[in-house]
């Protein structure tokens, strides 16, 4: 298959031989007066300059460097994303250090891991639950020199030798850089774009978290793939929400908003994110497709709460924009439903977008596993141009929608990259149909594991995707599944799980499902892990009876009513490919049970042993099964529940 | 960021009062009628301990907690702050001087905001009046601002963020409480007195507010004085328990003596000894 190629962006906001500090130092003198970053406080969004960063950045970097950290050494982060941490990665930097970030509800385990895989010099912890997790794994990590934490709240009577309070590292830097002014610049010219910056350890669905180590380079230039295809304006307003222990974070929120320009707003907390978001009106978002599926959730139940005048209006204004969308009438027709929709937007589409904070929002991606196609259509419903992008953590940012095209079938085109600092990205699709990246600024391998960077790099230096993708003639990419994904009945038939389920997760009832079947069954089965919230609503509105989530989960008009979105899916799929029998979980799905990573990806070999009951009873034709399910504490303790769990066939539809 | 900590702008307590009790009775006697609600009851209250009141319904928890703030007068004792005689000091005087309440069931103000009610707390320490108000001076903008940046530090202590602009109305108890508790530290206390402030909750709430409680006395060095009827809760984050039974105080001491007291498990358990109470120690 021919190879397609990428185009240089034409955007002048280049990178150039700089790194991100020396980035960071021009930005600064080009607009020192500008907003840099914004943090809510006290319930008031507080503006800080660039010269006003700048300033913590250099105070900081001489704090760290007071404590240890120097070129090479490793700092590691674990916190929800506030302002400190961000000074404190630029402040790292800097020094020539290397920066990995940890999700906030890492279990002591991983963080231990992480610090001892990473080398970590120097660790900061937000609070006091981060530090008491540090503190479980600090005797056997002897590399580990000092735990910076940000909010003392609970700290008060800590005495570890190792701790060090934020304020006092700011202060150490303050005098620091007084005794010797002309330090900092001489470190940092000597940072390298091909210097290492980041680790980020993959969620990893399969055994043990990898380190991808992600250079200077390649960040700014997975930067400037955004910049370019998108034309992101310099001042553009960013909200901060998106982990940075995730390298999507890193690009958009770390180099991107140092290249574009943007405005880095924090939001007050986690718990007000839609509430900040909302006030904030950001015109750059990138989310995950479960935090797209979670705001469409949101909006559909609190359509199921309103009263019934407006679920009218809003059902006639999805309906009105659904036919807009599928129209192809005549001059006449075609008038009236333009008016129709704008009168739609009006009353209805406005104030949706409005109280998501989605009214400002030009540049609207979903990054990560696939976004099924009803919640865009959904988006697209409500006016919000939300953008696919494609991309791994390994090798960055690749296709998306771009240049003000869509198409939902498609990942889009290969984005623009940056003609200073690397060549244009190239794909091609080899034999098993797996898709091959060369081009851009590359993949720089896993820390420390060589034998897991040449399982997925040709002997040519190209990356392995493992994802199975058809380019079209027009250079759009189409994804079927992961290579490995694809599986195979025992009739030989070949299914897309996949896609099934993310057809399946449309539903506003099911929050997860997990498709059934290999070579060893007949058939497709699948397990519903069902949204507590909303069928809890749901079941509620009908006066039903339940007093568990397990009870919740059998009832009879819940089990119907997620084969009524099943047969929907169905409808979409060949016969061989359809849903035969299928089981609601009798618990929901959990990161502290080992059940989903923390970035909510199913870990199914996990969910597979641990519910083998059910799936057996699916396949061997019993009517229901009596099982135990596993409660995990966050303490480590677990229970064993015993749960009567409904086994639903789906009636085969003929013709 | 320039962070305000609850910890820097508390009032260093009992810096120049060192080894003298915050709060003290002494000897208090208190009647109804021929009813003796308390006879000759003691209690001393130290710098930065939480000290809890326990003992069955009726053995004068509740008299003794009015007596501190002068709800009740007792007939006869004295009541000592910072070494200071105080037992005819007003209700509202002990308030302003520095002798927070917070009460059994809801005392805030259901049409108002979280922000509001926590604001409505700081009344006693606001020096411009209603005529000011109306001008609205420069002074009073000073001052509004003032207090409306301690109300902040209060709510995120509190971590009542997200409900800052919610009426109180509708939110829950445990919620409800933790406002309650909001308006008393807005009263910059030098004691606090907490009336049962668990009762009514969920096991997830108490949990809530005990953290609170233990971060009021961890952060402000504030001394309080619990009545509860949650041992559990009680033996956890006491420094000090003093039981009492028909109006005496039969033993004071740390959770551990009070546990293995026998005088306190025949009052609180009986003879037959059940251990609902969670008085006895755990294996």
């Amino acid at each position: 298959m021919r190879p397609v190629s990428g185009l240089p962006g034409s955007d002048p906001r280049t990178v150039g031989v700089r790194s991100i500090p020396a980035l960071f130092r021009d930005q600064c003198g080009a607009h020192p007066d500008a907003v840099c970053m914004r943090a809510k406080w006290h319930g008031i969004w507080r503006p800080f300059t660039f010269r006003e960063v700048w300033e913590r950045v250099r105070f900081l970097s001489g704090g760290l460097a007071a404590i240890g950290l120097s070129r090479g050494d490793v700092l590691a982060i674990v916190s929800e994303n506030v302002m400190e941490v961000y000074l404190l990665e630029y402040a790292a930097l800097c020094l020539g250090a290397t920066v990995t970030c940890m999700y906030p509800d890492v279990t002591a385990e991983e963080i231990s891991y992480i610090l001892g895989h990473s080398g970590a010099a120097v660790l900061v912890a937000e609070d006091q639950e981060q530090v008491d997790k540090a503190l479980i794994a600090v005797d056997r990590l002897p590399g580990l020199r000092r735990v910076v934490y940000l909010d003392d709240r609970g700290l008060w009577d800590y005495k570890h030798p190792l701790l060090v309070d934020y304020d006092m590292l700011l202060a150490t830097g303050e005098d620091a850089s007084g005794a010797e002014p002309g330090r900092f610049e001489t470190v940092l010219d000597t940072i390298r774009q091909d210097d290492l910056a980041v680790i980020c350890y993959t969620s990893g669905t399969t055994g043990v978290p990898k380190g991808v180590m992600l250079t200077h380079r390649f960040l700014l230039d997975n930067a400037y793939r955004l910049l370019a295809s998108f034309g992101i304006r310099s001042g553009a307003d960013y909200l901060s929400y998106i982990s940075p222990a995730w390298a999507a974070e890193q690009i958009t929120g770390l180099a991107l908003g140092l290249l574009t320009p943007m405005v880095i707003n924090f939001p007050e907390k986690p718990e007000m994110v839609q509430h900040d978001l909302r006030e904030l009106g950001p015109e750059f978002l990138l989310f995950t497709p479960r935090q797209w599926e979670m705001m469409a959730s949101t909006v559909q139940a609190k359509m199921l709460d309103a009263d019934r005048v407006r679920q009218r209006i809003y059902e006639w204004a999805i309906g009105t924009a659904r036919s807009v969308a599928t129209s192809n009438g005549n001059g006449m027709k075609r008038k009236r439903r333009s008016l129709r929709l704008a009168i739609a937007e009006r009353l209805v589409f406005r104030a949706i977008r409005d109280n998501l904070g989605l009214k400002r929002a030009t540049v609207v991606l979903s990054a990560g596993s696939g976004l099924s196609a009803e919640i865009f259509t959904l988006f697209h419903q409500f006016g919000v141009p939300l953008r696919n992008l494609y991309g791994s953590t390994e090798i960055g940012l690749v296709a998306a929608h771009w240049g003000g095209e869509f198409n939902p079938d498609t990942m889009g085109r290969l984005l623009l990259t940056d003609p200073t600092i690397c060549p244009p990205l190239q794909v091609r699709v080899d034999g098993n149909g797996e898709l091959l990246i060369s081009g851009g600024s590359g993949f720089a391998g896993y820390f420390r594991d060589e034998d897991a960077t040449d399982n997925v790099r040709t002997p040519e230096g190209e990356y392995r995707t493992g994802d199975a993708v058809r380019p079209t003639e027009d250079g759009q990419l189409i994804f079927l599944d992961r290579i490995k994904d694809l599986r195979t009945l025992s009739t030989g038939h070949s299914f897309p799980p996949q896609f099934i389920e993310n057809h399946l997760r449309a539903s506003p009832f099911i929050k997860d499902a997990i498709i059934l079947g290999d070579e060893r069954r007949q058939f497709v089965g699948a397990l519903i892990n069902i949204d507590a919230e909303i069928v809890g609503h749901f079941a509620e509105k009908r006066g039903l009876g339940f007093g568990t989530f397990t009870e919740m989960s059998q009832l009879p008009e819940v089990r119907e009513r997620i084969a009524e979105s099943i047969r929907k899916t169905n409808a979409l799929l060949d016969s061989g490919s359809r849903i035969v029998r299928f089981a609601t979980l009798p618990k929901e799905l959990d990161p502290d049970d080992s059940e989903l990573t923390r970035s909510r990806k199913l870990r199914r070999e996990t969910i597979e042993s641990r519910y083998k009951d059910i799936i057996e009873a699916i396949y061997d034709g019993a009517g229901e099964c009596h099982t135990k399910v596993i409660v995990q504490y966050e303490d480590g303790k677990s229970i064993a529940m015993n749960a009567w769990v409904a086994i639903n066939e789906i009636e085969a539809e003929h013709g | 960021m320039d962070d305000i900590r609850l910890a820097t702008c508390a009032t260093p307590v009992g810096a120049m009062t060192a080894g003298v009790p915050v709060l003290e009775a002494r000897d208090l006697r208190l009647s109804f009628g021929k009813i003796q609600a308390l006879s000759s009851v003691s209690l001393s209250v130290l710098n930065g301990e939480i000290l809890s009141v326990i003992g069955p319904n009726g053995a004068g928890k509740s008299s003794l907690l009015n007596c501190l703030s002068n709800f009740y007068s007792p007939d006869s004792g004295r009541i000592f702050f910072f070494g200071q005689d105080i037992t005819s000091m007003p209700a509202h005087r002990r308030a302003a001087v520095g002798i927070a309440r917070t009460f059994q069931g809801i005392q805030t103000y259901g049409s108002m905001t979280v922000r509001e009610n926590i604001l409505s707390g700081f009344h006693v320490k606001m020096k411009t009046g209603l005529l000011d108000a109306f001008v609205y001076w420069p002074r009073v903008r000073r001052e509004e601002r003032f207090f409306a940046d301690k109300a902040e530090e209060i709510i995120e202590f509190l971590e009542l963020e997200e409900l800052r602009h919610m009426r109180i109305g509708e939110l829950g108890y445990g919620l409800r409480k933790r406002v309650d508790l909001g308006r008393a530290l807005a009263l910059d206390p030098k004691v606090l007195i907490m009336d049962e402030p668990m009762a009514g909750m969920n096991v997830e709430e108490k949990g809530d507010l005990a953290r609170f409680v233990l971060d009021i006395k961890a952060a402000r060095g504030i001394p309080i004085v619990l009545v509860e009827h949650d041992m559990e809760v009680v033996m956890d984050i006491s420094d000090r328990v003093m039981v009492m039974e028909w109006g005496i105080s039969i033993v004071t001491g740390t959770p551990e003596t009070i546990r293995a007291d026998p005088r306190v498990i025949a009052a609180y358990l009986g003879e037959e000894g059940n251990d609902e109470t969670g008085l006895r120690p755990s294996r």
